[in-house]
């Protein structure tokens, strides 16, 4: 188990010297934390630049993918984040369902009960509770239609599979009517004080006959709630999986923010909108929402500004100014789109068609290739922009757009450039 | 009187069938039910799914026609009186304004001049609809009004009144149904029977959900299908040249909020007049003409269109690059036939073909129109009808409340007795006029429908389940069409796989069927916007997939 974070404070503890290197990762996502973390383990002065909440923060708390490349760094950097419970090393892409009590088994916030790597430490392991019956507490929150849910959850092969029973209870869980419609993460954070919880489990314990527990994603943002019901109650309690923005993201924040302040990097609020490359690094053009922009000069970035939501920034110096107007995303100006090595145009009727047939073609657009990068992990980089500039994250194109896939792309930009920094 | 042309008898199912639930055969199923015809519709998609739901929505009184055809703004501004009247929960006014670009000087000064009095002209017949007069403002003026404008030289306003198209089809298709009509949706006509003489007998059908077919015997059938007119009349074994269109497809652009005051016309680069409006809660940027040659059920804007709209309104109101848009609509204008001649010189006046002229007598055609003269187009089809039956019964559309119209709800009390948010309260209103009132009853049955499905509207799940319920909608899009759910900024990431498991649930189908349906609304949404993806789109799209992720885990 991975509860809980390590006490030290890591910045310093090396007692090595600092490199004379600086630099920059863009995006403060799961993939930008995890390259400024692995620059700064190998004790690296690192910017981190970022704009506003990207998609991190609609991630459910569930984690899916595997961890293939890199797999012991990205497992010491979920240590360090200590926001889940499970690291798994393994591929759980071809898990059965007769695997069906072996490992992480969650339940999205539609019901949708999917094999995991890992999940968030108050998401329930339905693993656990395979065979069991398990109610499914009903507190009259607007956020979650509980029988519908049951019956989603019971529809689940998964659920056919096991014999898994979901009933949905009618629990009294609410202490003001207000609390029926305010935002998920501040009724998760009313949890966090230790009488709140202790109220809930009162609540919960005056229906007998159930097994386990499945609540909605309200236990805690910055305390372990489901830990201390689960003691209480003698019995598995948990989450679905969040609602996108909902309690997980706010978790993912808070513990973001707590690592980089561990590690001395303070998150600086900017718009990237210019990248040039020079003989020795890149300049980066950065623009605050208010005040005057300025040039940052660093000896290599790590660009990981989310998927297709890279439009914007314009990439200039010799080496890519032949496809400076491709990044370049306007309603005035051609958007060109790289989707599985193909480069795609918006008005191109093929891409229409592509989407008739699937709508996750969307899912497999890069636009960091269109420079020329296709840094599959473990691929390196287009040799023009080797040592000086790299990608991570959903920017790349043809991988899958998961947590962990963003960790592991984070972990393998930094540790690519630091290799050039070597030689 | 002589000898009716037509017999009504017990013998048949009904008096008349009328193919489309766009506005125009809405509107002759409604006056033929309310004289007393007994009347079926069939609807091969859904109401208001062509031209009547992917229009400007607006009813206009025709400015265009002034010129050279007053009594036509006449008619259209005098129909936009009756509109109001029958259904004044739909209607918002649109005020617009006509900057004037160019050199100061003599030349610009005489054409405000011109623009002043044409539209003083025009003034004559606002108090039919309500309208406002025009005013002249000067540069200053208009910068006050619209800081965004690029600088201009003065301009003049007008005043229109805007619509939800398909509230305006459905509210038609509930009373036809209410007074007695029978309403297929999702039913396509797949042969108009003939009898002696090519006497038209009924229609043979298949309903394209569950795949069952069916006849219905009538004296009469109305083509009202808009674009798919021509292939309608083939049906009947008629050349498709009996009921000849001249199809014109239009796109519209929408974008994430209003972001204008006022509606702003401005030229495109051909001399083509396009505008920016505010429209309900977003803003709409149209219109397109070209002709059409594709297939009416799938008619998507292109790249190319969606950048002719923006250069266009770029001019005048540079801050749209920066603007967000969230989709566009495609629809193909069923306008008259004419050959040679730009499609925007064509009439949008509408005409109706008896086709006993081609050999099928009992078979009409209706041609043409527009969203803003529908009613009066339903009525002088209906007279025809009703000479050919020999029946006098007064058309009474015009004094008639469409449900919803009878009487006024204030939002207010909806928020106090259904503990609904006032915007919530406020939308609710406009789409269902006191019949929202029979939503708040399904609310306070089980509190749990106050809950708020769709956010960027916003829509509950008491008015999902009421539009299935009432209103014929059988999948999210049918739901969406008539409450705008998942239409706004957030694309439908939030809310259509769970109105998707809402409608299955109604239809006692599994939720899995549920989640298929909420997907496929996706997609089709998806196709709708990758026209449009620009900068703060694009970045909107990397949400709606990490969305998609989120509520359904990796599939």
């Amino acid at each position: 188990m991975l509860n809980g974070v390590s006490g030290e404070a890591p910045s310093c503890r090396t007692g090595e010297a600092m490199s004379p290197r600086r630099v920059a990762v863009v995006g403060g996502g799961f993939a930008g934390v995890a390259a400024a973390w692995a620059f700064r383990k190998r004790n690296l002065a690192v910017t981190l630049i970022e704009d506003r909440a990207g998609s991190s923060e609609f991630y459910s708390g569930i984690v899916y993918g595997d961890v293939a490349a890199y797999a012991e760094a990205s497992r010491n950097f979920a240590e360090e984040l200590g926001l889940w419970r499970s690291w798994s090393l393994e591929s759980r892409a071809n898990s059965q369902v007769n695997d069906a009590s072996v490992g992480e088994w969650n339940a999205s916030t539609q019901g949708i009960v999917v094999p995991s790597i890992a999940a968030d430490r108050a998401i329930l392991n339905l693993a656990e509770v395979a065979g069991k019956r398990v109610g499914v507490a009903d507190l009259g929150r607007d956020d979650m239609n509980a029988k519908l849910l049951a019956a989603v959850l019971a529809e689940q092969s998964w659920a056919r599979k096991t014999h898994t029973q979901f009933v949905a209870v009618p629990v009294n869980g609410l202490k003001l009517s207000n609390e029926r419609r305010i935002p998920v993460a501040d009724f998760a954070a009313l949890h966090d004080a230790p009488e709140r919880t202790a109220w809930l489990a009162a609540q919960l314990s005056e229906h007998t006959g159930y097994d386990a527990w499945l609540l909605g994603p309200w236990l805690g943002v910055d305390e372990d709630v489901a830990a201390r019901l689960r003691t209480e109650l003698g019995i598995p309690v948990g989450e679905v999986g969040s609602r996108p923005g909902g309690t997980a993201g706010a978790r993912w924040s808070c513990a973001r923010s707590k690592m980089l302040a561990r590690w001395g990097v303070v998150p600086e609020r900017a718009r990237l909108v210019r990248v040039t490359l020079t003989d020795t690094g890149a300049q980066l053009s950065l623009q605050p929402d208010e005040g005057e922009g300025r040039i940052l000069e660093v000896d290599a970035v790590v660009l990981a500004t989310g998927g297709v939501a890279a439009g914007g920034i314009v990439m200039e110096g010799s080496l890519a100014h032949s496809h400076s107007e491709r990044l370049k995303l306007s309603y005035l100006a051609p958007l060109e789109l790289e989707l599985d090595g193909d480069v795609l145009s918006a008005s191109d009727p093929s891409l229409p068609l592509a989407l008739q047939s699937d709508l996750g073609v969307l899912e497999r657009i890069g636009v960091g290739s269109h420079i020329g990068i296709h840094s599959h992990i473990g691929q390196s980089a287009h040799e023009p922009f080797k040592g000086r500039l790299e990608v991570a994250g959903d920017m790349l194109a043809g991988q899958s757009r998961t947590v962990a896939a963003a960790v592991t792309s984070g972990i393998a930009a930094s540790e690519r450039l630091l290799s050039r920094f070597e030689k | 009187m002589g000898t009716p042309l037509l017999q009504i008898s017990r013998d048949t199912d009904v008096d008349v069938v009328v193919i489309g639930a766009g506005v125009n055969g809405a509107g002759v199923a409604r006056d033929a039910a309310l004289r007393g015809f007994r009347v079926a519709l069939l609807e091969r998609n859904d109401i208001g799914f062509g031209a009547s739901g992917n229009s400007s929505g607006m009813i206009h009184g025709g400015p265009r026609y002034l010129s050279h055809n007053p009594d036509v703004t006449h008619s259209s501004c005098l129909d936009s009186g009756h509109i109001q009247r029958i259904a004044p929960h739909l209607l918002f006014r649109i005020p617009f304004l006509v900057p004037m670009y160019g050199k100061a000087g003599l030349l610009s000064k005489l054409t405000l001049t011109a623009y002043d009095a044409f539209f003083d002209l025009y003034d004559d017949y606002q108090p039919l609809k309500h309208g406002k007069p025009h005013a002249r403002l000067s540069a200053d003026e208009l910068a006050t009004l619209e800081p965004g404008l690029a600088e201009t030289q003065g301009g003049v306003t007008f005043d229109e009144w805007g619509i939800d198209g398909v509230r305006l089809c459905t509210a038609n298709v509930t009373d036809a149904v209410e007074r007695g009509a029978v309403f297929y949706n999702h039913t396509t006509v797949t042969e108009i029977l003939r009898g002696e003489h090519g006497r038209v007998a009924g229609v043979r059908y298949r309903d394209r959900l569950s795949g069952r077919v069916g006849e219905i015997s009538a004296p009469v059938v109305v083509n009202a299908t808009g674009a798919w007119a021509p292939i309608t009349t083939a049906l009947g074994n008629l050349s498709p040249k009996s009921a000849a269109i001249r199809p014109g497809k239009g796109i519209h652009v929408f974008l994430d909020r209003r972001l204008t005051n006022y509606a702003i016309v401005c030229n495109a680069i051909d001399g083509r007049q396009v505008f920016l409006m505010p429209w309900q809660n977003m803003s709409v940027l149209g219109t397109t003409d070209d002709d059409f040659y594709g297939n009416p059920d799938e008619v998507l804007a292109t790249h190319d269109e969606v950048r002719y709209l923006f250069q266009a309104i770029h001019r005048v109101f540079p801050a749209i690059d920066q603007a967000r848009a969230i989709g566009t609509w495609g629809g193909v204008r069923p306008t008259l036939y004419g050959w040679g001649g730009s499609e925007d010189s064509l009439s949008r006046e509408h005409e109706v073909v008896d086709h006993k002229a081609h050999g099928a007598p009992g078979l009409y055609s209706m041609i043409g129109g527009k969203l803003a003269s529908y009613r009066l187009f339903a009525q002088e089809m209906v007279d025809e009808l009703a000479r050919a039956f020999g029946k006098s019964i007064a058309c009474s559309t015009h004094t008639t409340a469409l449900p919803g119209g009878a009487d006024t709800v204030e939002p207010m009390s909806l928020v106090l007795q259904g503990g609904m948010e006032a915007v919530t309260a406020t939308r609710l209103e406009y789409r269902h006029g006191d019949r929202s009132l029979r939503i708040l009853e399904r609310m306070q049955q089980d509190p749990r429908e106050a809950v708020v499905v769709c956010p960027c509207e916003p829509v509950t799940e008491a008015e999902i389940r009421y539009t299935v319920q009432q209103e014929w909608a059988t999948d999210v899009e049918d739901v969406s069409r008539r409450t705008r759910l998942g239409l706004g900024a957030c694309g439908g990431m939030r809310c259509a796989v769970a109105c998707g498991r809402i409608v299955a649930q109604m239809k006692e189908l599994s939720p899995s069927v549920g989640t298929r349906m909420g997907l496929k609304f996706l997609q089709a949404a998806a196709k709708r916007r990758l026209p449009t993806l620009g900068p703060e789109q694009a970045r909107q799209e990397a949400f709606a997939l990490a969305c998609l992720r989120s509520e359904l885990g990796e599939r």
